[in-house]
Formats: C-alpha cells, structure tokens, sequence
C-alpha cells in the first residue's frame, strides 16, 4: 500500500509504501536479481545475457506511475493523496563486484549521459515536478542489493530539502541579483581552504557548512541549471570529477566508502532558471576510519547537525589522498 | 560517445530502457578492464 500523507506542522508530504518491506534484502551472491540473466539461470531483473547500463521501474516503488487508491482517507487539516510518480533503478554496470572507482572513465560518462536521458525523459512528464537522482551505497546507509546501481525518484511535488533549497536560493536572487550557489562557489574559490580538485566545469569541495566530516559537493562552474544545459564537455569533465571524488573516497580508508550521493539542479517546472544551480552532494556516514556519524538527538529531533570535525582539515585529508589529480581516464 | 536507448516493457508492466554505446568506446573499455 502506498499514500501520501500531508503534515501541516512541518508542511510537507509524507510517503507511506507499506510494501517496500518485502523488498529483496541482501540475497545470496548466486541470486542477485540486478545481474544479467544466465542462460538456463533464474530470471533477473534484466532478462539478457549482458547489458551495458540498463534503467528499469522499481518493483517496490515508493511513488507509482499508476498509483493505488490511498487505504486512508484525508481531512481538510491532514490531506491524504495517491503517490503518482516514478521510481528507477539504475545499473551501472553487469559486473556484480565492479567498484566504481576502478571503473575506467567511460564508464562515469555513460552513467552521466544515461542520467542526463533520464532526466529530460521524466521531467517532460505533466505529473512530475521534480526528477531527484541519487545513490545509496554501502550496507552503512541500508543499501540491501550490494550491485552497483543508483536510483531516481521522480516526485509529483518538489520534495521539502529541495524546496527549502530552492525557497533560498530564490530569496537570495531576490535581493541581490545573484545565484546563491554561484555566490557560495565564489566564495570557496576566494578563500581557497576546502577546494579538494577542480576542472574547467566543476569544482569539488568540503562545504564551509558541511554536515557530515567527510561531505564533498560538487558545484558547476558556471550558472548551469541541469543535466539539460550539458554539453559533451559538461558530460566528460562530470564524469571525470566524479571519478576522481569516488576513487579519493575509496582511498582514504582502504575500504569502499559508503556515501548518499544526491543530485540536485532545477525542477521540472519552470521559472526557477535563474537560481537553480546544477550540484552534487555526498554525504559519507565515517566520521573516522571506524566510527559512523549517526542522526541522533539534535539531528533527528532538531534539525541541527554537528559536526565533529573541521571542513577545511578534512578538505586537505582529500586533497592530499589519492589521486591528486582529475582523472584523465 | 553515441548513445542508443531500447524501450522494454517487463512481464509486470513495468518500463525498462537498455542503453548501449558506440562499439570503438565499449572495446576501450573492455580492453582496460
């Protein structure tokens, strides 16, 4: 069962899927239903022999694209909705154990061509508002299928972190006729202590208000609103960053680096041009080699994060962990 | 970098999008794999 439910305290949507919870969880290696179909094997979700990168709706959506009727009804105080949406699932590779960060680079420019497809195709949709792509990885942050992959969920509604973002972002517009982002950029570039690499398009940083001890964004250069705004160029030195970010992350301890990786740039709305800002935020959950930060007391019941940690010590960690330089391939 | 996308529809409805490559790039890979 799936509904959106309204809360008129925080003014934002609550998503119920009463059936995620019989979600495949850690299956057998044997049994990964993200692998290729083996001849004679037991049907996967891609039903060939072998695939590059394949895109396919999740089979426990949290959104539907024909939603259920909702099991409750709503009042005029607390609304009750169908969940009309889409949710994806994106295989990044056929090979099971293939880390990322040993992935050659045209591997990453796939993906971020595939996101970019994925993107303009959901956004053209009349019921979706907002196309949020993102990536859980690692047991750390609940990831139930170890096979690399990511996800993108297309919301009817513009969801309350994006909101608030975007809120301001447009109040900051408003009053001084600038990007907020593009402000922010400039002033890392400026100050120069968490910049951890950068090419022509991107820059790679540890935010002066990072959250999480190792939380890395990444800014386009320029005022560059969404995938939609890519060139070729855009598309290849993303994809070289995010290499770069990804392999970085995977040194630093010598284990894979678990992250939320979260992308976010212009709704699928107009009129939001001038102050959304193509970005990508990671949010590792290691706060040191063998401790997780956890979302307790004052996150979770406050909304206000601590961090245990100096962004510009941990922006010069980075910086100084393999490797130095954007990868070339 | 050419892109080509397949539309499928699964057994259960639901939509699934094979994305290929120009082949000179898929063989790049392979090769430093």
């Amino acid at each position: 069962m799936s509904e959106m439910r309204y809360n008129p305290i925080l003014k934002e949507w609550l998503i119920t899927a009463t059936h995620r919870q019989d979600r495949t969880f850690n299956p057998p290696e044997d049994y990964c239903p993200l692998c290729p179909t083996e001849p004679g094997g037991f049907e996967t979700e891609v039903p060939r022999p072998d695939y590059d990168i394949v895109v396919f709706e999740n089979k426990f959506p949290s959104l539907e694209r024909n939603p259920r009727q909702p099991v409750v009804g709503g009042t005029e105080l607390t609304p009750v909705k169908d969940s009309k949406g889409i949710c994806e699932v994106v295989l990044f590779t056929s090979d099971h154990d293939g880390m990322m960060s040993k992935k050659p680079l045209s591997r990453f420019v796939k993906l971020v061509k595939v996101w970019k497809d994925r993107y303009e195709s959901l956004s053209a949709k009349d019921y979706i508002d907002y196309v949020y792509i993102f990536e859980n990885k690692g047991e750390e942050v609940g990831v139930t299928l170890p096979h690399p992959h990511g996800q993108i969920y297309a919301y009817p509604d513009i969801p309350p972190l994006l909101k608030k973002e975007l809120d301001n972002s447009r109040e900051h517009f408003e009053e001084h006729d600038s990007c907020l982002y593009c402000d922010v950029l400039q002033q890392e570039l400026n100050q120069d202590e968490r910049i951890i690499v950068q090419n022509d398009s991107f820059t790679a940083l540890v935010p002066f208000f990072a959250r999480y001890a190792y939380e890395v964004n990444i800014y386009a250069n320029q005022h560059l609103t969404s995938f939609s705004e890519f060139k070729e160029k855009h598309i290849n030195e993303l994809a070289a960053i995010l290499k770069t970010v990804v392999k970085k992350y995977d040194n630093l301890f010598g284990f894979e680096f678990p992250y939320i990786m979260a992308i976010h740039q212009k709704p699928a709305v107009d009129g939001t041009e001038k102050y959304s800002h193509f970005h990508i935020e990671f949010y590792p959950p290691y706060r040191t080699k063998d401790k997780l930060k956890y979302l307790a007391g004052s996150e979770s019941g406050a909304g206000a994060f601590i961090n245990g940690s100096l962004p510009e010590e941990k922006a010069e960690e980075l910086r100084k962990t393999k490797p130095f330089e954007i990868c070339k391939e | 970098m050419k892109m080509k996308k397949e539309e499928v529809k699964k057994d259960d409805g639901r939509l699934m999008y094979y994305y290929t490559f120009e082949e000179e790039d898929n063989k790049k890979e392979e090769d430093k794999k």
